[in-house]
């Protein structure tokens, strides 16, 4: 049970957009920007630090719902998305440094985040890059603590997160005619 | 300087809205539907929770501009009070339970948070404030993180701050504000 009433049994997000529907479009079209729009970012890797932040925050709906989205995106299994979102050190860089550059805003350790950027610039990597890892990693702590601070809970299956994850890989965040679509 | 080249000397979050334009007309226009209301929460009390998370984040210039607009709204005495994190007799206790309901979000503390919003419909308070609060803290988490994760500076100069929080009361409010 949430902490709140909420209308109906939509999942996650969406039940919140539905409760306070002037909230949707600023959140909506954040994540449209931030999480699909042309990027260095490749959109699974987004994804992919969206899962981890949100396991970082130990909030399960968030990253229960990005990690099948990510898995689809990359054509991985569920599970080694899971994997990589507890233990990155098998993949390559820089996504490796995005999930720990991700990982430690959301703890706000701002002294470690500050020697990962060095690291990254060292190496090259996009200023555009590096903004908006922090910016992700900045608004999935949003999402994870307005889901747990209202007592969500996942009634999902992986089945339906899969039903769900496709539907969003396919057509993302942004509707312009139903903000029940698409975010979690 | 921020740790990234913004291609401006800004400070804080502004320095970021003007160099990545899209992300900034979505955070101002979340800004302007979380603080620029009177319905449940007035202006007043959104923008001191706000201030209160920036404090206990320890974001500098998030709890300095809204620190002001608070001010413009409810003194500087009780602003003050709120940035130091003293929750006492002088605060309403209405208000004592969404400060507390703030910082339980902040820190993510989720027995907690069940607890204090169970006492806080006790004592009258609605699912709409419970939301906005809750909302504001997760969204406050947001901004300081955003701020200081890249960063950026925040000036010294309080009348900055105080220009600042009146162009925003009485003029532009988040929505239409400008970074430079």
């Amino acid at each position: 049970m949430a902490h709140i009433s909420l209308p109906g049994e939509l999942p996650g997000m969406q039940a919140l957009l539905a409760y306070r529907p002037a909230i949707a479009p600023p959140l909506l079209q954040l994540m449209q920007v931030l999480m699909r729009e042309k990027s260095v970012l490749p959109m699974a890797d987004r994804e992919l630090l969206a899962a981890a932040v949100s396991t970082a925050n130990h909030c399960g709906s968030c990253s229960g719902i990005h990690g099948a989205i990510a898995a689809q995106l990359s054509g991985k299994p569920v599970g080694w998305v899971h994997q990589q979102c507890v233990d990155d050190t098998s993949l390559p860089q820089p996504l490796q440094q995005y999930l720990a550059l991700g990982k430690a805003i959301a703890h706000r350790e701002f002294r470690v985040g500050q020697r990962i950027i060095a690291a990254m610039q060292l190496e090259g990597v996009d200023t555009q890059a590096i903004h908006d890892v922090v910016l992700i990693a900045s608004l999935f702590t949003l999402f994870n603590k307005y889901i747990d601070g209202l007592g969500l809970e996942s009634k999902e299956t992986e089945a339906s997160l899969a039903e769900r994850a496709n539907h969003i890989a396919k057509n993302g965040y942004h509707t312009n005619q139903n903000h029940q679509d698409g975010l979690d | 300087m921020a740790w990234i080249d913004t291609g401006n000397d800004l400070p804080g979050i502004r320095s970021l809205m003007a160099y990545r334009p899209d992300t900034a007309e979505a955070l101002n226009a979340l800004a302007e539907v979380l603080l620029r209301k009177d319905e449940g929460l007035s202006k007043g009390e959104r923008e001191l929770l706000a201030t209160y998370v920036s404090a206990l984040n320890g974001c500098h210039f998030c709890q300095r501009i809204h620190g002001a607009v608070a001010t413009y709204y409810c003194g500087e005495e009780l602003t003050l009070q709120i940035r130091n994190n003293i929750i006492d007799d002088n605060i309403s206790p209405r208000m004592v339970w969404l400060f507390r309901l703030a910082a339980a979000v902040q820190q993510l503390k989720r027995s907690n948070i069940q607890d204090i919003i169970f006492l806080a419909r006790q004592a009258g308070i609605t699912d709409i404030e419970i939301h906005d609060t809750v909302l504001i803290a997760a969204a406050f988490c947001m901004f300081n993180r955003y701020v200081d994760g890249l960063g950026t500076f925040a000036p010294d100069d309080p009348d900055l701050y105080t220009a600042r929080a009146k162009k925003i009361a009485e003029d532009t409010g988040y929505q239409l504000s400008k970074p430079s």
